[in-house]
């Protein structure tokens, strides 16, 4: 059960995604949003098989973001005479801006958390292959992907290393223009460290025939089953559900091509 | 063994961007079923013949092809297509982190097989049986968590997975502990045994790898050939002439010479028959082992983990080190031996426990470009005898002083990560002498050196122990801590699981498989001796052969 999410297809997660996530773009209230969050995350946790604790850590700089849109939108949204709901120094926020920055807030939390729930429950290497015989992807933006994926850790500690190996030289910043400083002395190195094994990686990859191949055969087995068309209209169903709600609940409301609601 | 394999002829080649030519006027011929071994001191082209030879030169990487020809299984390289020269000649590079490329083994082994569009239904054969010829049968964990020497097999099984007639293995070691390199070789020696395949290996080790190499090939620093023949010709009669070249030695051969022999020992087993043999009675080394009694760091408790880790890196660690201490520390990778340097040197705080410092500690980091801070040579001197607070004149003075000790008087202006690894170590080195510190830590200090950059590096170091400071080395190199070492700490899972004198350490088979060591070749040799003709001292390493025959 709990792996039910995880077993499909990546490609066809990936599309519905997307899908959804165009749907979202539509939706500026903040009820709907909500319940798609939670849907992302049932499909994520409960049916999926990622921790809670992790699917959590991953929105969360999402979140930070979605509440930068709150602000702006709250402060800076053309104010209505009379709309204002509490001020702030020179900051006064109106209440329709604050409403339609939760709105969109949430909005762009909920299509993160359903992409999130369609990468976190996928396979990475299923992922990309799915991705390059089910849905076109070049294979070699896909084979550099899963390079990449395997490359940001190191490319972390690395920098971490070389900050390390700098302040063990004495180079120890305190006013904030030196602080600068360190950070792009420690840039350097980095991108000299990261660029050696980028090419070196890239040299392996071609004595092994990845730059002459012509066409690649698959080790993987990728086929879209009759459970992921079933999976995909499943999700399909649970949208039109969560319309159908906020219709009949009134909550609902959808972008009418002006920026305050 | 009829006929060449590979044919390199008159082969000079330029990379983009260089002046100098990396090989020159190369001709060399690797037989069919041939194990050669290459050598040559560091920038000698090796890597670039290894590139050469399976096709990735000109095909991938482009350079300047100024003249010549390699011909691979008759074919000339240039006129072949990269599909067929890279299931020709397979090739395993020194990183494992760099050749790797997907995140399970079975997608790693098939991946030269898609691209070479095998069908599907014949990998999986292929896939089991480049597993079984590794020894990778039965282990199915993600290549991230599986250990270097398994990794470097993964790597060997990814390229015999397209059938190459052809091995070349470009320092496939370097990376790896005592235990993993034990473990690499092995699988190597057992793939090239039946000499179906043709092996030409690129290697430091030699000890290990000496018992199935047919010939041996050298390069000078230019690029050029300069010796090729049998590995007795290489090693005994020609032995001068390589040691000229600055490469690596095998530490058997070096026994033998000392014992006024001119047998090239293929293995301890034979070089203790050499000992039990010639070794003069009365003949021993006692190990100085008296200290200062002033310590210079103390570890009391020590613990640190990493944020995010789920276990701690190093628990509960305890030691000191004295003036005039010289204290090696080995042990697997990952068992937290960098981690307990940087705790000793003040650059990590500990979790907990304590470190008391008497004196200024200084860090040398097993890659030196992380710790260039400036454009120029001088101007690393400078920025660390700055921040000791000496006047302008004073600077000057010392930064000129520790360049000329460092031989690297004539590229003062040059940019620091323009110079040879050499180069760069030394640099290193003379940076953290400029801090004139009285504790010395370097981490792997002779990783990626030829033999003669490493005996320079490793004279300096004893010269800095004689003058009464500490010096710590994490290292790998067993030799090392055979010759110079006056102690050893032994690290297994971040905690000290020895510390005392090396031959002790070397003394017990089951603390050297805790902490994914091997005894060194000449210790293995001496013990083997010992055991034959008892009044045989068991001597550790050539140092200590030096000391006792003298």
């Amino acid at each position: 059960m709990s792996r039910l999410v995880a077993r499909r297809d990546p490609a066809v997660k990936l599309g519905v995604a997307l899908l959804l996530s165009l749907v979202l773009v539509l939706v500026i209230d903040p009820v709907t949003p909500l319940l798609f969050i939670a849907a992302a995350w049932i499909a994520a946790v409960a049916l999926g098989g990622v921790s809670a604790g992790a699917f959590a850590r991953t929105l969360a700089p999402l979140a930070v973001v979605a509440l930068g849109f709150v602000w702006t939108n709250a402060v800076f949204a053309v104010p209505a005479p009379d709309d204002t709901v509490w001020q702030l120094g020179p900051f006064a926020a109106s209440a329709s801006g604050l409403r339609f920055g939760i709105g969109i807030g949430l909005r762009g939390l909920a299509i993160g958390a359903i992409s999130l729930a369609a990468v976190r429950t996928s396979d990475p290497t299923r992922l990309v292959v799915s991705a390059i015989r089910n849905a076109r992807l070049s294979y070699r933006i896909g084979y550099a992907m899963l390079a990449a994926y395997r490359f940001f850790p190191i490319v972390g500690e690395e920098y971490a290393r070389i900050r390390l190996a700098q302040r063990v030289r004495g180079v120890r910043p305190r006013s904030l223009r030196s602080r600068a400083s360190a950070t792009f002395g420690g840039i350097v190195p980095l991108f000299a460290d990261a660029t050696r094994r980028a090419t070196r990686i890239a040299v392996a990859m071609d004595a092994r025939g990845f730059a002459s191949a012509r066409e690649r055969t698959y080790w993987r087995a990728t086929p879209v089953t009759a459970a992921d068309w079933v999976f995909a209209l499943s999700c399909l169903l649970v949208t039109a559900a969560i319309l159908a709600a906020g219709v009949a609940g009134g909550w609902l409301r959808l972008w009418n091509g002006r920026f305050s609601a | 063994m009829t006929g060449a394999f590979a044919e390199i002829a008159g082969l000079t080649l330029r990379h983009v961007g260089r002046r100098a030519p990396a090989l020159r006027d190369l001709s060399l011929r690797w037989e069919r079923g041939e194990r050669l071994l290459l050598l040559g001191p560091s920038g000698s082209g090796k890597s670039t013949l290894a590139l050469l030879l399976d096709g990735v030169i000109p095909h991938a990487v482009e350079a300047h092809w100024e003249s010549g020809t390699v011909t691979v299984d008759g074919t000339d390289t240039r006129a072949a297509g990269l599909a067929s020269l890279s299931s020709t000649v397979g090739v395993v590079f020194q990183d494992p982190e760099t050749q790797l490329v997907m995140l399970e083994i079975d997608d790693e082994i098939a991946f030269g097989l898609e691209n070479h569009a095998v069908p599907r239904a014949a990998m999986a054969g292929r896939i089991a049986a480049a597993r079984a010829e590794t020894g990778l049968d039965g282990i199915d964990l993600p290549i991230a968590r599986l250990s270097g020497g398994t990794k470097q097999r993964v790597a060997l099984a990814a390229i015999l997975a397209l059938g190459p007639r052809g091995l070349v293995l470009d320092e496939p070691t370097a990376n790896l502990d005592p235990a993993g390199t034990r473990e690499v070789l092995a699988a190597v020696a057992r793939l090239v045994g039946d000499r179906e395949r043709s092996l030409l290996l690129i290697e430091h080790r030699l000890d290990d790898v000496l018992p199935f190499i047919d010939r041996v090939a050298a390069l000078d620093a230019e690029g050029r050939l300069a010796f090729v023949g049998t590995p007795r010709e290489a090693f005994v009669d020609e032995m001068a002439r390589l040691e000229a070249l600055g490469v690596w030695i095998p530490q058997l051969r070096r026994l033998a010479a000392l014992l006024g022999s001119d047998a090239l020992p293929r293995d301890a087993a034979d070089a203790a028959e050499l000992i039990a043999e010639r070794w003069p009675a009365g003949a021993t080394a006692t190990v100085n082992t008296r200290t200062s009694g002033a310590s210079v760091v103390r570890a009391d408790a020590v613990g640190y983990r990493y944020p995010g880790a789920a276990r701690a890196a190093l628990d509960g660690v305890s030691l000191r080190v004295d003036r005039g201490e010289l204290v090696a520390i080995v042990g697997a990778n990952g068992a937290g031996k960098s981690t307990l340097g940087l705790a000793l040197a003040g650059a990590l705080e500990a979790s907990s426990g304590s470190v008391r410092r008497d004196g200024r500690v200084a860090y040398v980091f097993q890659y030196p470009e992380h710790q260039f801070v400036s454009r120029t040579v001088t101007g690393e001197l400078r920025v660390t005898l700055r921040a000791r607070g000496l006047d302008a004149d004073a600077i000057e003075r010392a930064a000129t002083d520790l360049l000329d000790r460092a031989g690297l008087r004539a590229l003062g202006e040059a940019n620091p990560f323009t110079l040879s690894h050499g180069q760069k170590r030394r640099l290193s080195v003379a940076t953290a002498l400029a801090a004139d510190p009285d504790g010395l830590i370097l981490d792997e200090p002779t990783f990626g050196q030829d033999e003669r950059n490493a005996g320079v590096l490793l004279a300096t170091l004893e010269d800095l122990r004689a003058d009464g400071r500490a010096i710590v080395t994490i290292t790998h190199d067993l030799a090392l801590v055979a010759d110079h070492a006056t102690r050893v700490i032994g690290l297994d899972a971040g905690t000290v699981a020895f510390d005392g004198p090396p031959a002790e350490l070397f003394a017990n088979d089951e603390l050297l498989a805790r902490c994914s060591l091997r005894r060194p070749a000449i210790a293995e040799a001496f013990r083997l001796a010992h055991a034959r003709r008892s009044e045989v001292p068991s001597l550790i390493g050539l140092a200590a052969v030096r000391t006792a025959l003298r």
